[in-house]
């Protein structure tokens, strides 16, 4: 009846149900969880491709083989196979504890692996602009945790077919600033701060 | 557009005066009328979807036109909006949109219409159908019109393809059991339609042949329902033995942790014990786990519950949880790492839902809505450099007051080399804090359009565009029932502030973007995007899956489920 005010809060029964179909009333919505109701129950995950400067993005949850319907809590998703393509290693209370997906996107795009050392310390909280011929990608180094669960800093940057590297731009954790413009076209490329 | 949503994308930060704290007044509580009111619409929308909805949806399966005819008024009419011209492409994926116009239906054409959602499929694997909105338009004569969806997936034309269709209804309800048993649609209009289609599938599931089903985890779905669990474990991906090959260590709530090696990107083994992680003892602090090199020795080193490990160059584990000074309690939902006062090594932000021992206990009811103080105050561990950190969480400005915080994420909010910081909490407004530079941190939540009163639970921060500023994703609660419930009341329903508060409790995820306009200030721009509604919600993430060179987003979401064959709560 819209939420209860505070969680303690009972809200009585006002009519009848249709009992035969299953519906139910539970005077307090924090009872439900242990209930054997469902509750938000059997949604499934969801995958959006984005189709270019987040102005647009395709929902591909329906055949992306991802859009379990697990009680799914947190998501890591980084690269367990060593092709460079993310996975996803989802992790859930119910339907399967911990599920590992497999990145079998087929298109010739390019991964590029990016690896940056810092002069003195970490290179988590590095920059990188990634300048191409068709647009800059900004990868910020930190580990992702979106919700109880820590992904690896990125190093990987996904480059269109045909599209080439045109300069590199870093900065470091301790502000300073450089830029490569040479040897942009191999597939793995280390970056040394100065 | 949905009743109910249509003011979803204004200012989505009450301001600041008008969010309510403590326990909430009980003159907020809504009208007993408007109380039974909805109750009477959501019983009709039960019986709509579950009586009248299952008989619908296995005539549209079964192509039984005879079966969808009964439904409908003899006078139905009907209206259907056109598809677009435009198919997007991108890979293997097509997406065909509807366009603005409209065709007026004869009865026998809508039938057609209909009918058609389906028969085209070679093969049906799915026909959904759920209520979106509803609202009585004649008491009298008990009409109510309801915005519905309809979705089918399967096979057409070779390719796997998802269609959805949204309609607004009008009905005759007298007897809400009887729906569908006889005659009750008096007209149908598709508002909006939309088709996808692809050559394969994304991803492969390799979970058993990586061994990872068989790790001793809980399931909630094999355990009765009253030992069920909302939390179970974290996770924590490194490469800790730079092998080249990323390996998962897991925090359990309740068991043992767990730490498994990647074998060459084909398996898993698990090695916890073999390196040095000590077993736990009953009642420990072991649910958060999170990869940090805190000596910069290149070794990921190991924070698991309330212990911290160095790693000794990949081989084992030695505890330094006594001379790091580091004191993890209270079950923390995670933490997040980066160097936040740039002095060359790595600090820890830890997320708390409750307060510590020493630290003020609420009495009374939490409140449901605008909780910023029934839980407790985050921690910043500044790393000393010698191996040991110190707590400089409120001194620092960090703390996040005394939230419910679900998780973080550093981010680079401004120009500047220093990372900023979003917090998720559950309950109460969100945090985004601007570091000073200084190891001080303001807080912009409220300037900056991003505190988002919505109950989140995750966030996800990155680049989905090329201008430079980061987006931040926030995954909160959403669910059908919620959006027409929500559709149902008004602010003039409550006192000044709950209703904007109470209707975050089904705000559904949302974005927010730097102002080309205005840098000081984010837009919220989730629904136009269709990333809104996913459900829900816990963890969202960023990554490039296809390689464009655009990050795209996957998002975790479902929370309690028990039974395929009982209806959702």
């Amino acid at each position: 009846m819209t939420q209860p005010l505070d969680r303690t809060c009972e809200l009585p029964q006002l009519g009848e149900l249709d009992s035969d179909k299953g519906e139910f009333w539970r005077t307090n919505v924090f009872q439900i969880a242990n209930s054997g109701d469902n509750l938000s129950a059997f949604e499934s995950n969801r995958l959006f491709f984005n189709a270019g400067e987040g102005k647009k993005f395709f929902d591909v949850s329906f055949d992306s083989g991802v859009n379990i319907d697990s009680d799914s809590r947190s998501v890591v998703a980084t690269d367990f196979n060593n092709d460079r393509k993310p996975d996803l290693l989802v992790a859930s209370v119910g339907g399967g504890p911990l599920r590992l997906f497999q990145n079998t996107v087929e298109n010739d795009n390019r991964f590029i692996q990016f690896d940056v050392e810092a002069k003195a310390g970490s290179n988590i909280g590095t920059r990188l602009i990634i300048h191409t011929e068709t647009h800059a990608i900004y990868r910020d180094l930190f580990p992702h945790n979106g919700c109880m669960g820590q992904a690896p800093i990125d190093r990987t940057v996904g480059i269109p077919a045909g599209v080439k590297i045109t300069s590199i731009s870093i900065r470091w954790p301790d502000g300073t600033t450089q830029t490569v413009s040479n040897n942009l076209d191999a597939e793995s490329i280390s970056i040394q701060q100065k | 557009m949905v009743a109910g949503c249509s003011d979803q994308q204004a200012n989505f930060s009450p301001p600041k005066n008008q969010i309510s704290t403590g326990l909430l007044p009980s003159d907020a509580e809504l009208d007993p009328e408007k109380q039974q009111a909805i109750w009477d619409a959501e019983h009709v929308t039960f019986c709509l979807e579950q009586r009248f909805g299952k008989m619908f949806t296995a005539a549209l399966k079964s192509h039984d036109t005879d079966a969808l005819q009964n439904f409908f008024m003899p006078a139905a009419s009907g209206e259907w909006v056109e598809f677009a011209n435009d198919i997007f492409a991108q890979g293997g994926f097509e997406e065909q949109a509807c366009s603005t116009n409209r065709t007026p239906l004869t009865f026998d054409a809508l039938l057609t219409a209909i009918a058609d959602l389906s028969a085209e499929y070679e093969t049906i694997s799915k026909v959904g159908f759920r209520v979106l909105s509803i609202q009585m338009t004649n008491e009298t004569n008990a009409i109510w019109q309801s915005d519905v969806q309809v979705t089918v997936s399967g096979k057409l034309d070779g390719r796997t393809s998802y269609r959805k269709t949204i309609a607004t209804i009008t009905y005759q309800a007298e007897t809400p059991l009887e729906l569908g048993t006889k005659p009750f649609i008096h007209s149908w209009v598709t508002t909006d339609q939309i088709t996808r289609s692809s050559e394969a599938a994304l991803f492969s599931e390799v979970t058993a042949r990586f061994t990872l089903d068989r790790l001793p985890l809980i399931d909630n779905w094999k355990i009765p329902a009253e030992q069920s669990a909302q939390y179970r474990s974290q996770l924590a991906v490194a490469d800790f033995d730079q092998d080249g090959f990323n390996d998962i260590a897991i925090g359990t709530f309740t068991g043992e942790p767990i730490l498994l090696k990647n074998i060459g990107g084909r398996s898993f083994n698990r090695i916890d014990q073999q390196v040095g992680l000590r077993r736990w003892a009953p009642n420990e602090e072991t649910s958060l786990v999170a990869w940090i090199d805190v000596d910069n020795d290149g070794y990921q080193d190991l924070i698991m519950g309330n212990r911290i490990y160095k790693n000794v160059e990949g081989r084992r584990f030695s505890d330094i949880t006594s001379s790091s000074g580091l004191s993890v309690n209270r079950q923390p939902m995670g933490a997040a790492i980066a160097d936040y006062d740039a002095d060359g090594d790595l600090d820890i932000y830890i997320c708390y839902q409750y307060p510590a021992e020493d630290e003020p206990q609420k009495e009374g009811p939490s409140p449901w809505v605008g909780d910023d103080s029934s839980g407790g105050a985050n921690h910043l561990w500044q790393n000393q450099g010698n191996g040991s950190f110190r707590e400089v969480g409120q001194a620092s400005g960090v703390s996040a007051g005394t939230r419910k915080s679900f998780a973080a994420n550093w981010l680079f909010y401004n120009d500047d080399h220093f990372p900023d910081l979003y917090i998720a909490n559950d309950f109460g407004t969100n945090n985004l804090l601007l570091n000073q530079g200084d190891g001080t941190f303001e807080d912009i939540s409220f300037t900056s359009n991003t505190a988002d009163f919505a109950t989140s639970m995750g966030v996800a921060t990155g680049h989905l565009d090329s201008d430079g500023r980061p987006e931040i994703y926030v995954a909160n609660m959403y669910s059908k029932m919620g959006r027409r419930i929500i559709g149902q009341v008004s602010a003039a329903d409550y006192p000044d502030g709950i209703y904007q508060q109470i209707k975050g409790s089904c705000a559904g995820n949302r974005l927010y973007s730097p102002s080309v306009d205005d840098p000081q200030r984010c837009e919220e721009n989730s629904i136009a995007l269709g990333i809104n509604d996913i459900g829900w919600a816990y963890a969202p993430a960023f990554a490039d899956f296809d390689g464009n060179g655009w990050a795209d987003i996957y998002a975790t979401t479902g929370f309690m489920s028990r039974d395929r064959s009982k209806p959702d709560g």
